[in-house]
């Protein structure tokens, strides 16, 4: 019988084709992945988000307030109501997402100069549906409040220029760097498709060396590698860190060619950035397998592990809002990691020397199977853990 | 006609305990049941805690160093959102520090700030917003909008009263009328947003993997490799179904009680609920669809390991098929509809409106009525599944 990687690996593509669920989790299911983001998030950011208008007055200005939030991209209004009961009723239907109600005499009081209020209602239960209509309707309104000052000012005489500075003395120039349009997709999709590509390749890891433990084929599979462990993980594992890789690059190409994310750094930089937090994944799939060689315990563990990665890595809440005792566990994950480089590289175009950390960091993790390599090989050996 | 009902009773009861008894006597499933659906919750609760997003670090560039922008430097670093932790001398040494992500906005004040404003003339404040985050940008968004605004009327009033007008007339003149802005539920912001999203979906994620690793280990150890074990008692397909959905219904009340109930309880979450008996009413059709979703899935499982890998990665396309996350009027029309086949996206709906916006089960209707449909179809799909399997396994 030959031995070494190559008999390991032709083994292990093998056993790959030989069962529909390991063309499920290398092919099918990150094509799912790539296919749900690259489409699902496709409008960047919410508009036309339904709203309903409260107005009490019905008044000229009450009608032009309406008229200019329908003019917005983020709010629609669906509804056109009589009471606050009536609206709240309707929000609590999920059939609006907010409403702005105008009081009786609302113009009355604006031209006796008696400063009325408009209150607008919004909720964050809905949290991000809940914050674009509230910024878009708090614009809107800050906007109004100051045109009629503005006019005020200019039936007073005041020269345009002057009346303009006096009603905005400061005005706010806002560079979104990176993302000047606010699409969402942008940094939701470049964490979150690669995010889940690294999880298939910790699952798949953990269960392509449970199975051999589960079947009682470990003995096999390490007499192939000619007993050596590492060749006996690298046969086994290379085939899914390549697979991987290659949809890694795949969601890349889509993200970036076909729906146009910007990109500032080193593709090549982020492309092997990538390719090592698959690897690092791997190699705490097999500390994973190697602390609990048991097929069922260890893949329920490395579930749990993985999926609490995508709350805790920071890109979705940010570690600088979670408990001080929280944040050492972001370190936990090579995602972590990956969402630095995607900031550094990919968003703000730094160079390899200005960003190295996240690369030393994630080559830390790859080196973590040594801690458990005995433990397993033993395992492997012996089979001395329960099955089932 | 009696007899024959009084028999299929039996079976049922039969069923029902022996089904139970798999349930309680395998560790794997125990795991996945009552551990992971104990500590789960724990875990995400304590990682967001409440919402502690404020004095995020920015830097800042004052080149007009006047008493004005350093007024206004001071008024920003008094918000809640942001905290002023670099001043620099240049745009290019903030930017810097923004590109290493160890500040998340940038603050430039141009050197003609304070004569501009002097000469009543319209001054200008540049942001530079960090993009990597949707909550960075909100906080700095935030933090300057407002200080801006005020700083503004400030300067406003002042101009009025030099001119003559006394201070009250010129507050109410620089501005017309008010936009009050008022968060009428879950003013707590993200953490109460996200774990209702996260308790419903990992209801329904623990019994599709469960269920799956239960029919993985009958066609394991049964004789033959059956789906359905060689008793007696098990005959009669919709016996078999209900039996084994029951049994499943009966080891989730209580998991469901802590879950939606207690844990809300535990992490201070909105809890406006009107009457606690609709929420058992409102979720008994979410399980039971979720239930039966995963048994006729489950008739594909030949090994018990399986269900893990082919479930897992879908929890999170599923907290954006909710709805509650990503907004249904933005989703693409295809999406939007097959949100509606997963239990767990109107499950969420319905739960987070109850709890966080106080709707009572009339104003959940659509999606109550919704879910029930899912209970129908999907029980017909285990109808369907199972008698094919059983077909299957006999030849």
């Amino acid at each position: 019988m030959e031995k070494g990687i190559i008999p390991v690996l032709k083994r292990e593509l093998k056993k790959m084709v030989s069962r529909p669920i390991y063309i499920m989790m290398t092919v099918f299911i990150p094509l799912i992945i790539i296919l749900f983001f690259s489409t699902f998030l496709n409008k960047g950011m919410p508009s036309d988000l339904p709203i309903a208008m409260v107005d009490l007055d019905s008044s000229s200005t009450s009608r032009q307030i309406t008229r200019n939030i329908e003019a917005g991209q983020t709010c629609e209004i669906k509804y056109k109501l009589s009471s606050f009961e009536e609206a709240k009723d309707k929000m609590q239907r999920e059939n609006i997402y907010a409403f702005v109600l105008i009081p009786k005499n609302f113009q009355a009081d604006l031209l006796s100069g008696k400063n009325p209020q408009i209150v607008f209602y919004t909720e964050y239960a809905h949290y991000l549906a809940g914050s674009a209509t509230m910024k878009e309707l708090n614009t809107i309104l800050v906007t109004l409040s100051s045109g009629i000052n503005l006019k005020m000012r200019l039936a007073k005489g005041e020269e345009s220029a002057k009346a303009m500075a006096n009603v905005q003395p400061i005005k706010l120039d806002s560079h979104l760097i990176g993302n000047p349009l606010m699409n969402y997709s942008y940094y939701l999709s470049s964490i979150i498709m690669p995010g889940l590509i690294f999880l298939m390749s910790l699952i798949s890891c953990i269960y392509t060396i449970g199975v051999e433990l589960k079947f009682e084929t470990s003995r096999h599979w390490l007499i192939t590698a000619g007993g050596s462990m590492p060749k006996a993980l690298l046969g086994k594992l290379l085939p899914y860190t390549f697979i991987y890789s290659i949809m890694l690059v795949f969601s890349y190409f889509i993200m970036n060619s076909v729906l146009g994310f910007p990109t500032k750094g080193n593709v090549f930089l982020m492309l092997t950035g990538g390719i090592l937090t698959i690897i690092s994944y791997q190699a705490i799939g097999i500390f994973i397998v190697g602390v609990l060689p048991m097929l069922r315990d260890a893949l329920s563990i490395g579930a749990f592990y993985g999926v609490l990665g995508f709350t805790i890595s920071g890109f979705t809440y940010p570690s600088f809002a979670m408990l001080p005792a929280v944040k050492p566990y972001t370190f936990l994950y090579p995602l972590t990691q990956y969402y630095n480089l995607y900031s550094n590289i990919q968003v703000n175009g730094l160079t390899l020397s200005e960003s190295y950390m996240p690369f030393l960091l994630l080559i830390a993790y790859c080196l973590i199977p040594i801690l458990v390599m005995s433990r397993l090989r033993a395992a492997l050996i012996k089979l001395n853990f329960k099955r089932e | 006609m009696l007899q024959r009902n009084k028999e299929a009773w039996k079976d049922l009861f039969h069923i029902i305990r022996k089904e139970l008894y798999n349930i309680f006597t395998d560790k794997g499933v125990l795991l996945v049941f009552i551990v992971a659906c104990v500590v789960y919750p724990l875990v995400c609760g304590y990682i967001y805690n409440k919402e502690l997003m404020y004095d995020m670090p920015i830097a800042v560039v004052d080149n007009s160093n006047s008493t004005l922008s350093r007024n206004y430097l001071r008024s920003l670093d008094a918000t809640p959102e942001v905290m002023i932790k670099h001043k620099c001398s240049s745009l290019q040494d903030a930017k810097d520090l923004q590109k290493q992500s160890k500040v998340h906005g940038i603050v430039f004040i141009p050197s003609d700030f304070s004569k501009n404003i002097n000469k009543e003339e319209q001054a200008t404040i540049s942001v530079y917003n960090d993009m990597t985050s949707f909550f960075w940008y909100r906080n700095m968004a935030l933090a300057t909008n407002f200080t801006v605004q005020e700083m503004g009327k400030e300067i406003q009033t002042q101009r009025m009263v030099e001119g003559g007008k006394n201070i009250e007339d010129a507050k109410r003149s620089s501005e017309p009328f008010e936009a009050v802005q008022h968060v009428l539920y879950n003013p707590g912001g993200y953490p109460s947003f996200i774990l209702p999203i996260v308790l419903i979906l990992i209801l329904q994620q623990t019994l599709l993997i469960g269920i799956g690793i239960l029919a993985g280990t009958a066609t394991e150890k049964n004789q033959l490799n059956t789906l359905i074990p060689r008793d007696a008692h098990y005959r009669g397909l919709l016996r078999i179904i209900f039996g084994r959905g029951l049994a499943f219904f009966i080891t989730y009340i209580p998991i469901m009680v802590y879950m939606l109930i207690i844990v809300p309880k535990i992490f201070n979450l909105p809890q406006l609920i009107p009457n606690i008996s609709s929420l058992f009413l409102f979720i008994t059709p979410f399980l039971l669809s979720v239930i039966f979703l995963a048994m006729s899935i489950s008739v594909f499982f030949q090994n018990r390991e399986n269900s893990i890998p082919f479930y897992l990665f879908m929890s999170i396309p599923f907290v954006f098929l909710s709805g509650m996350s990503w907004p249904r009027e933005a989703m693409p029309k295809f999406w939007e509809l097959f949100s509606h086949i997963i239990p767990s996206s109107d499950a969420i709906q319905g739960y987070s409106r109850m709890m966080t916006m106080g709707a009572d089960l009339s104003q959940v209707s659509v999606e109550y009525f919704t879910l029930w449909i899912l209970t129908a179809v999907y029980f017909f799909l285990t109808f369907i599944t199972y008698s094919w399997r059983i077909k299957s396994d006999i030849k």
